[in-house]
């Protein structure tokens, strides 16, 4: 229990600086964004109750928020990616009649199997992405490039969990 | 009573995500108001802090080029030096003296340390605060363009407005013929804005030199802008559309000049006859 919070923790402020001081100064082609926040909130553990999930998913926005000089968005975008995380949990458990053992560890393709995992990550990645950008825009004005941004940024976000994942499996799944 | 909190109880994630959502909204929209901010103040100090050591690395790193810029830079303020000034009187034919003009805009020197441009309200965050003398509503020039507008302003660093926002509206005007316009940023590309509000009888040609126009209390006149890209038609045909590519290029923009007005207490008093800036 204690490795994973030091895990988690790590993660976190590895993830949250990676973002803030790096990746929001970098200028990628066609505008887009790389986003690794939400990984932080993807593989949180999954026995995780849902109140400091939200908390925790608030803070890594906020932290980033903090950095970047845009309050709030970040924080808006994540914590409705948690949020989203807990109701996806729930429907997908209730509908597979998930024992409660089955529930804990990091969620990971070792675990949840490659399809589970990949449909559970573009979920999450295009829900946070679709939060972040209406935000960013606030109005319908350009609504296709808002779409493109959202399209291009999340599968740029989805292939960094992949890439993540894969390098880091042999280690990560030993939880 | 007891269904409801036991209710309450199981649901409380629901209630603990809308307060959440609302604090993140909250802080949201009011910064993109533009009101002053604590939390603003606090960001920028952080940030500045944590940037500016960046910055000096980076400063050092590009200096040659930075000597081959100054030194263009300061052709071309010696060749403008006289839109600095204010003449006094214009009985020139009879009068002689410096005595005739008064400094109008005075130049300082900071360099960016942050700033965003595929946002759709765009900030730059400079290394020059209230300290310095830098105060909300002063221009901000770079060696090859405009830059912005100071926003906030906290004791070392200030915000400023880039031309790259939605509220950004710039008297602009076309080099050759003088006619002036409204330059505003679409929000599509960073490096395109548009000028609108030229009389459609006026001839203009792809790669005209766009300059602000000296009709504002902010900007001095003469102050290179862009190049027009497009030549369009407004839906009345009595006026043009110009794609205008800008001048300078944002995404390596550092060295600025933020520009003091000192006569801007004077204009405004006049009821600020031009209305926009």
């Amino acid at each position: 229990m204690q490795r994973a919070f030091w895990k988690n923790l790590i993660r976190f402020l590895f993830l949250v600086l990676l973002q803030g001081m790096v990746l929001e100064h970098i200028e990628l082609p066609g505008h887009l964004h790389l986003m690794v926040v939400p990984v932080f909130i993807l593989l949180l553990p999954l026995q995780l109750p849902a109140v400091p999930l939200l908390i925790l998913g608030f803070l890594s926005g906020f932290c980033v928020d903090l950095l970047c000089q845009i309050p709030g968005l970040n924080a808006a975008a994540a914590t409705f990616m948690a949020f989203s995380r807990i109701v996806y949990f729930r429907i997908k458990n209730r509908r597979d009649a998930v024992r409660d053992a089955d529930i804990a560890g990091t969620p990971l393709p070792s675990g949840m199997g490659w399809g589970g995992f990949i449909e559970y990550t573009l979920w999450m990645v295009v829900l946070f992405h679709l939060a972040y950008f209406l935000l960013d825009a606030f109005s319908l004005r350009h609504v296709f490039y808002t779409l493109y941004l959202l399209a291009g940024s999340s599968l740029l976000c989805f292939l960094s969990v992949l890439f993540t994942v894969s390098v880091f499996r042999a280690r990560t799944n030993t939880r | 009573m007891k269904n409801v909190i036991q209710l309450l109880k199981r649901n409380f994630y629901i209630v603990l995500f809308l307060a959440l959502e609302a604090v993140s909204l909250s802080m949201f929209l009011h910064n993109s108001q533009q009101q002053e901010s604590r939390f603003y103040d606090f960001c920028t100090g952080v940030k500045g802090l944590f940037l500016s050591v960046g910055g000096d690395y980076r400063s050092r790193h590009d200096l040659q080029q930075e000597n081959d810029r100054l030194q263009r830079e300061n052709a071309w303020l010696r060749a403008n030096i006289e839109t600095s000034y204010l003449s006094t009187s214009h009985l020139t034919d009879t009068m002689n003296g410096d005595t005739l003009y008064r400094q109008m805009y005075v130049y300082m020197p900071a360099r960016i340390i942050s700033g965003s441009i595929h946002l759709a309200d765009n900030y730059f965050l400079l290394d020059a605060g209230y300290q310095e003398g830098v105060e909300p509503g002063m221009a901000v020039i770079s060696p090859n363009g405009i830059v912005g507008i100071v926003n906030q302003v906290s004791r070392y660093f200030c915000s400023v407005i880039s031309v790259l926002h939605h509220q950004s509206m710039i008297s602009a005007a076309l080099a050759e013929s003088g006619h002036s316009g409204s330059l505003t940023w679409p929000g599509t590309r960073f490096d395109e804005a548009l000028l609108t509000d030229i009389p459609s009888h006026i001839k203009v040609r792809i790669g005209d030199r766009v300059v602000t126009s000296g009709l504002s209390i902010v900007y001095p006149g003469g102050i290179p802008v862009g190049f027009v890209s497009d030549i369009l038609l407004d839906e009345s045909g009595d006026f043009y559309r110009l794609k205008v590519r800008f001048s300078e290029d944002y995404t390596c923009v550092d060295k600025v000049y933020i520009i003091k007005n000192l006569f801007k207490e004077d204009m405004e008093s006049c009821n600020e006859p031009f209305g926009k800036i």
